[in-house]
């Protein structure tokens, strides 16, 4: 079932350099950015009325200041991490089948995007078929068939019995 | 004994046949849920909670709890027949829950864990029932400091002392805090990291938080490691599902002891029932070693018996906490303390007044489903077993589907679906990285309540600081906290010292 996958890995043997292994400079990373959109959100913020001591900005400069200290803490750990245990993360994260990840990514994002245009049963359809397909199961036409009774059921099941609000997208044009 | 006499109006309440439906509906679709790989109570919750966003509260109410047990007995099953815990309170269950279907007795091991799991959670909901008013009358005195410190120990607690690292733990926690800082300041008004998108205005959805971290970010974690890491075999459960008198009544001690360790941890907001499933198998394990046929290793059905209570007690406790003191201690409660808010309840000291018909008709549920439970799942547990033979692409695409019809469902908008895919990422990434998950939950449950006390202990006392410890309870709860942060750095040092496994 993976011969895709595979062929995929052997593309991705990036040559080992200083970044191996440091994996958790990712989550640095993100936490630096999340202090800078905390940031930049108390900074532009319309604040209306008296908040007080701390007022609507003070536990978001607070929050802020934690994930500046956490990505510090981390950056430093990545910096000191011993070469064995580097080596077994590295080990670990070369071991990454990102085909069949980002596919399945990919299916949710175009499920996202295109929900209310093209409508519950047809997007909830394409997406079974792109995570099932993302995760092994080459039978397109097969997961296509799943993914629609699937779908169908929760239809019929939420939408008509339950009386949830599945958007129709093109079947209500037809 | 007025609990009693409420109690029985309860059970009048819920014994119509709609809600007994509800019941064995929720129980029946929570395990389900709960048997799938990968899959914990959290997740049942999250996925089916839309499913009762259309009935009426009772109804809705009633389903929750048999979704909420039945999430918790199903999710070991997959640990002992496949070695895959489903949660991670199932993790102490399957190492000699496995060693039992490996050696040929998975029926044995599925029956002591469903047995285990029934014994923990009715133990548990019996004291709630007596309890339950008791706490709630002390939580009337509960001001914000006292709540503050609350929330303050479910941090430290969840993020320093039960994960394994302190850096990786705070960082999910900051993000945590941060995604609950999203929407409108409720004191002030202002529209807090809202960058005018109005969808975000009533802050993220915890449902879409949930599910997002939970099982977006477990498709995308199953699909990076595609026909890498070798693929986990069912062991087949064959013979009857009974348990002899002789192990029976070995068993019972450990149900008994299991559930002690389990009932506190429900009330103590650490995060829910991981702790004492390590305890209660930790201390099985120290006994057996003295006993003169040591059983541990080779499939011990008391290694099995008791992590399960354990963690069974420690969900039936937190409900407790939840309704009396209005402080949800693991997801699976902040999802139920959703579900009341949904419908204009504010779980907490004032619940057993203002809706109370509700509450009693609630735990009544309670014991309905665990005895609905018992009988889905000890003589079919060999049947539950059959849903792990669901082909994983197919499962996961299926779990894909239903988490995004979930977050559809709790607002109609494409902005939440965003959100979902965003977190998703973020719960990849944090699972490649070991950064546990958990304290994100609990930051983004227990965010506002820290946030707006301590706000609130300012504004009461013209922003003296020593208000916050100025009462037995948080003086208590700060006390508590220190040891705990000392005792797991002696746990640490121990652990990195003296190897056993």
């Amino acid at each position: 079932m993976n011969e895709r996958s595979e062929q995929a890995t052997g593309a991705e043997q990036a040559p080992r350099g200083w970044w191996a292994g440091r994996g958790e400079l990712v989550v640095a990373a993100l936490l630096i950015v999340l202090a800078l959109v905390l940031a930049y959100g108390n900074l532009t913020m319309d604040v209306v009325g008296e908040g007080g001591l701390l007022g609507p900005q003070g536990f978001g400069w607070l929050v802020a200041a934690v994930c500046v200290a956490v990505a510090a803490s981390l950056t430093i750990s990545a910096f000191r991490k011993p070469e064995d245990e580097r080596r077994v993360a590295a080990a670990e994260a070369k071991d990454t089948n990102w085909g069949a990840m980002l596919s399945a990514f990919a299916g949710l994002l175009a499920f996202t995007a295109l929900l209310e245009f093209l409508g519950w049963l047809v997007a909830a359809t394409l997406l079974f078929g792109m995570v099932a397909t993302a995760l092994g199961n080459r039978r397109v036409l097969w997961n296509l068939l799943v993914g629609f009774i699937l779908a169908g059921v929760i239809q019929i099941v939420f939408g008509g019995v339950l009386g949830l609000a599945l958007p129709a997208g093109l079947l209500d044009r037809w | 004994m007025d609990q009693l006499i409420n109690l029985a109006g309860g059970f009048g309440e819920v014994f119509t046949w709609q809600n007994m439906i509800w019941v064995v509906v929720g129980a029946f679709l929570g395990t389900a849920v709960g048997v799938m790989p990968g899959l914990g109570s959290a997740m049942a919750v999250a996925l089916l909670l839309p499913m009762t966003f259309t009935l009426d509260p009772l109804a809705s109410l009633i389903m929750f709890s048999g979704i909420y047990f039945g999430g918790l007995f199903g999710d070991s099953t997959a640990g002992i027949l496949m070695n895959t815990p489903g949660n991670s309170t199932a993790i102490a269950t399957t190492f000699e829950g496995h060693r039992m279907a490996l050696a040929g007795r998975a029926p044995q091991a599925l029956a002591t864990s469903a047995i285990g799991a029934f014994t923990g959670g009715m133990l548990a909901t019996v004291l709630v029932v007596f309890f339950a008013p008791t706490l709630a009358e002390l939580a009337t005195k509960f001001g914000p400091g006292e709540y503050f410190a609350l929330a303050l120990f479910a941090f430290v607690a969840i993020s320093t002392i039960v994960s394994e690292s302190a850096a990786r733990g705070l960082a999910a926690l900051g993000f945590g805090l941060a995604l609950a800082l999203v929407g409108i300041d409720q004191s002030t008004g202002s529209a807090r990291y809202t960058f005018e998108v109005p969808a975000l205005f009533d802050g993220i959805s915890i449902v879409v938080i949930t599910v997002a971290m939970l099982a977006i970010g477990e498709v995308l974690h199953v699909a990076s490691r595609l026909g890498r890491s070798n693929a986990a075999e069912l062991v087949p459960s064959q013979g009857r599902p009974w348990l002899t008198r002789p192990e029976f009544f070995e068993a019972l001690p450990a149900w008994l002891r299991g559930s002690a360790f389990g009932i506190p941890f429900g009330i103590i907001p650490a995060g829910g029932a991981e702790v004492p499933t390590f305890l209660a198998y930790g201390t099985e394990r120290r006994l057996d070693r003295r006993r003169a046929k040591p059983t541990f290793g080779t499939g011990s059905i008391r290694g099995v018996a008791a992590p399960e209570a354990a963690g069974n007690a420690t969900a039936g406790s937190a409900m407790g906490a939840l309704l009396a003191l209005g402080l949800p201690t693991s997801a699976t409660a902040a999802l139920l303390l959703a579900t009341f808010q949904q419908y204009g309840m504010q779980p907490g000291p004032l619940l057993f007044e203002r809706n109370g018909e509700i509450v009693w008709a609630l735990l009544a549920s309670l014991f309905i489903a665990m005895i609905a439970l018992l009988i889905l799942n000890l003589p079919f547990a060999p049947l539950w077993a059959k849903l792990l033979k669901i082909p994983q692409a197919h499962l996961y695409a299926g779990i894909t589907v239903f988490a995004s019809l979930g977050v559809y469902a709790t607002s109609a908008s494409t902005v939440d679906l965003a959100i979902m895919c965003a977190l998703g990422l973020l719960g990849f990434v944090m699972r490649r990285n070991d950064v546990p998950l958990a304290p994100i939950l609990i930051a983004v449950i227990l965010g506002p309540l820290a946030e707006y006390s301590l706000r609130d202990a300012m504004a009461n006392s013209n922003n003296d600081p020593l208000t916050l410890v100025s009462s037995p309870i948080t003086i208590g709860l700060y006390t508590l906290l220190v040891l705990g942060v000392v005792w797991a750095f002696w746990r640490r040092t121990r652990e990195s010292r003296a190897q056993d496994f």
